[in-house]
């Protein structure tokens, strides 16, 4: 498998997944491009941030980064921002779709679209959550990882 | 993102609706649609009469719980707000029916309390916009440490801000001062990990004016 980032291309070891790509912004950004353009841009706007903010934040853990390892952080919070953004959503679309305190509830109309514990955007929310778990464990990040401090040990741990 | 702020409204509802469950009041959905769902108001579009609500209902008091509702602001200046889960009295829709396309928000004195929703970590200026949400429409609840007449009675919460995320910066500190300053406002964060354990048991009994303990 191979990357183009902005001034490279990087060969991947498949055997070690992830975490050794050469991966970047412009990566993250093709990675969401499916999702709806609110969200899209919820992580974008996200990642600007953590490219602002990662130096001082390993500084702050006693660790320096490249400028490769920023983009690579970058990509992982990026991914964890998605990850956090749907589990959210997730929670309030089981409760909501459950009719919690009120039985005769069975489910909610949004729109035009109907939300219930079987629904179409149910199960799709319930895959996106399932995928971006999948995708974050192969390059070793766990279930409970969630923090830029995550995406930072991760990158550091990973070249050491 | 719509669906995603619909869904956070909605859950904001189910909020309020469980603590007034708790507080031993009955809970009943109206004008649902087909299908037993209930019909979400995502915007300030649209009559709240062709919508879905809950009834809450203790002894001979009984309170609509309804999202985006327009409001009129406390100063009689023609300021309208919408607001993403307000406490109405019994009736008020039913009053707003019968207003018809003349009907443009409920009277500020309909308007028993209130949940403002953001998907956002909790930072000092929303916290200062929502303290200035407060003054336009529940001014007393920010300006003196006196409650309405009748609030904990009913055992009605003070003004709610639920957010996504948690606080940054300084933000905790401030809320932390809130009861000095004579604030009666609720900041509750992280609001989907307490969704995502199935309860809001734990948000519900922390809310101001808090409950009384159980026997």
């Amino acid at each position: 498998m191979s990357h183009q980032t902005g001034s490279a291309v990087q060969t991947a070891d498949a055997s070690v997944g992830l975490s050794f790509l050469l991966v970047s912004r412009a990566l993250l950004r093709a990675a969401i491009e499916d999702l709806p353009y609110a969200l899209r841009e919820n992580v974008l706007d996200y990642a600007s941030f953590v490219e602002a903010v990662a130096p001082e934040r390993a500084a702050e853990m006693d660790l320096e980064l490249d400028g490769e390892q920023r983009d690579r952080v970058v990509f992982f919070a990026g991914l964890l921002h998605l990850r956090e953004v749907v589990a959210g959503q997730l929670a309030l679309v089981e409760v909501a779709a459950r009719g919690h305190v009120n039985r005769d509830v069975r489910g909610l109309r949004i729109g035009n679209e109907d939300v219930r514990p079987g629904s179409r955007y149910v199960g799709r929310m319930r895959q996106l959550r399932g995928e971006l778990d999948e995708l974050l464990a192969s390059a070793g990040l766990s279930r409970s990882a969630g923090r830029l401090s995550d995406a930072i040990e991760l990158v550091v741990v990973a070249e050491s | 993102m719509k669906k995603r702020s619909a869904l956070l409204e909605y859950a904001a509802l189910l909020l309020a609706v469980e603590r007034y469950a708790e507080s031993g009041y009955d809970v009943t959905s109206r004008n649902l649609v087909k299908g037993r769902l209930f019909r979400v108001k995502t915007t300030s579009i649209g009559h709240p009469w062709n919508f879905s609500w809950y009834e809450v209902s203790r002894g001979n008091r009984s309170f609509e719980l309804f999202t985006n509702a327009k409001v009129a602001g406390d100063f009689q200046d023609g300021g309208t707000y919408v607001v993403d889960v307000a406490v109405l009295p019994a009736g008020a829709i039913a009053k707003a029916r019968g207003q018809g396309p003349a009907f443009r928000g409920f009277d500020n004195d309909q308007l028993l309390t209130f949940i403002e929703s953001k998907s956002l970590t909790v930072y000092p200026m929303l916290l200062a916009q929502f303290v200035g949400i407060a003054l336009e429409i529940k001014p007393a609840f920010v300006r003196g440490p006196r409650r309405p007449r009748g609030h904990l009675r009913d055992g009605h919460f003070d003004p709610t801000l639920v957010a996504l995320g948690t606080f940054s910066s300084t933000a905790d500190k401030i809320v932390a001062h809130y009861p000095a300053r004579g604030y009666l406002l609720n900041i509750v964060v992280r609001f989907d990990t307490e969704a995502s354990s199935g309860s809001f048991g734990t948000i519900v009994r922390e809310m101001s004016p808090r409950m009384p303990a159980a026997p």
